[in-house]
């Protein structure tokens, strides 16, 4: 499927769902049916499917509006390191990044309504948590 | 690497941002006790009228400054977010930083309202409100320098200077202008009820 990087000059991918490779593409035909972008390593994908808002990291998949999937989102604001995880019943990921300020001098976010502007697992954070997709 | 100096002179940035506790300026009137907590005149049509449902990730303790703290588990909880909220000259100035946070929000949702009065598509407004949302972003970073890694960034990410542009705010959300005007206007109920902005329906 072709999926959108809006923290990426909204540049396009196509995403394979089986094994979570991406593709680049630059031109299609097809509209793009979600959203990716790459952190650390790891393949993050989140978009919709037979009714379920599904965020697939790599080949792992979670259903958002599932009620036993939980999900945190914070910032190491001393290393300038951001912190996610998400995990159900049967399974757990988490990864540390460098934070989306952590290059900007003199800055401290603290409106955490920029987070999920800025930072593409802020973004995905808030979406959980306002179901609003 | 692209520097941008000149557009520091540019009203925006001559704004001074007052979400840095480290450099701002201790008013004392916010520090008074919890029972007749601070109102500021420019912003009495939002304080102590907000009401909103429990966020998941506090609880009612009185050793809060506003009667509430976060859950272990918040982002907010003090271990992680730089405010301990039982300190009332770190939540007095947590809550000038939210107060200017919605002071920007309440324009934009009569920037909201005028528009539709105007008879200005969804579409139209929701384009304006991501231009407003850039400009208020922008007004936080208060130094040249900041500035100047602020555009670099927005260009690497956005290839556009201000910040994330309309079309890709549509991608994050479903292509819905809707959407977007929903996330520009959105303000956090956890933040706001630890500074004493909001208040749990039914709390204390």
């Amino acid at each position: 499927m072709i999926l959108t990087k809006p923290f990426d000059k909204n540049k396009l991918v196509e995403f394979n769902i089986a094994t979570g490779d991406i593709f680049e593409v630059f031109t299609t035909d097809s509209t793009h049916q979600g959203v990716f972008e790459k952190i650390n390593n790891d393949n993050i994908a989140l978009y919709k499917k037979d009714g379920e808002l599904i965020l697939q990291i790599n080949q792992s998949k979670w259903n958002l509006l599932d009620r036993n999937i939980s999900l945190q989102y914070f910032h190491n604001f001393h290393e300038k390191k951001s912190f996610f995880s998400i995990n159900d019943k049967k399974s757990k990921y988490s990864i540390s990044y460098k934070s989306w300020w952590s290059d900007i001098p003199d800055f401290t976010p603290l409106d955490p309504e920029l987070d999920e502007e800025e930072d593409f697992l802020g973004y995905i954070y808030s979406i959980w948590k306002y179901k609003d997709i | 690497m692209l520097t941008f100096g000149k557009q520091n002179k540019k009203p925006h940035a001559e704004q001074k941002a007052t979400n840095d506790y480290g450099q701002a300026k201790f008013e004392p009137a916010y520090v008074q006790k919890l029972q007749d907590p601070p109102k500021p005149p420019s912003n009495k049509n939002i304080l102590a009228k907000k009401y909103v449902n429990m966020p998941d990730d506090l609880i009612a303790d009185s050793k809060g400054v506003y009667g509430y703290l976060p859950k272990e588990e918040s982002q907010f909880h003090s271990s992680k977010w730089p405010v301990d909220w039982t300190d009332k000259i770190q939540v007095g100035k947590a809550r000038e930083t939210r107060l200017k946070y919605h002071s920007e929000l309440e324009k934009k949702k009569e920037l909201v309202n005028t528009l539709r009065t105007q008879g200005i598509s969804e579409d139209g407004i929701a384009r304006k409100l991501v231009e407003a949302r850039n400009t208020d972003r922008l007004s936080h970073y208060k130094t040249p320098e900041s500035l100047d890694a602020v555009y670099n960034r927005n260009l690497e990410k956005y290839d556009n200077i201000y910040g994330p542009t309309y079309e890709s705010q549509l991608a994050k959300y479903d292509n819905s202008p809707k959407k977007v005007i929903d996330a520009s206007l959105r303000s956090n109920d956890s933040v706001d009820i630890l500074t004493g902005i909001a208040k749990p329906k039914g709390g204390i």
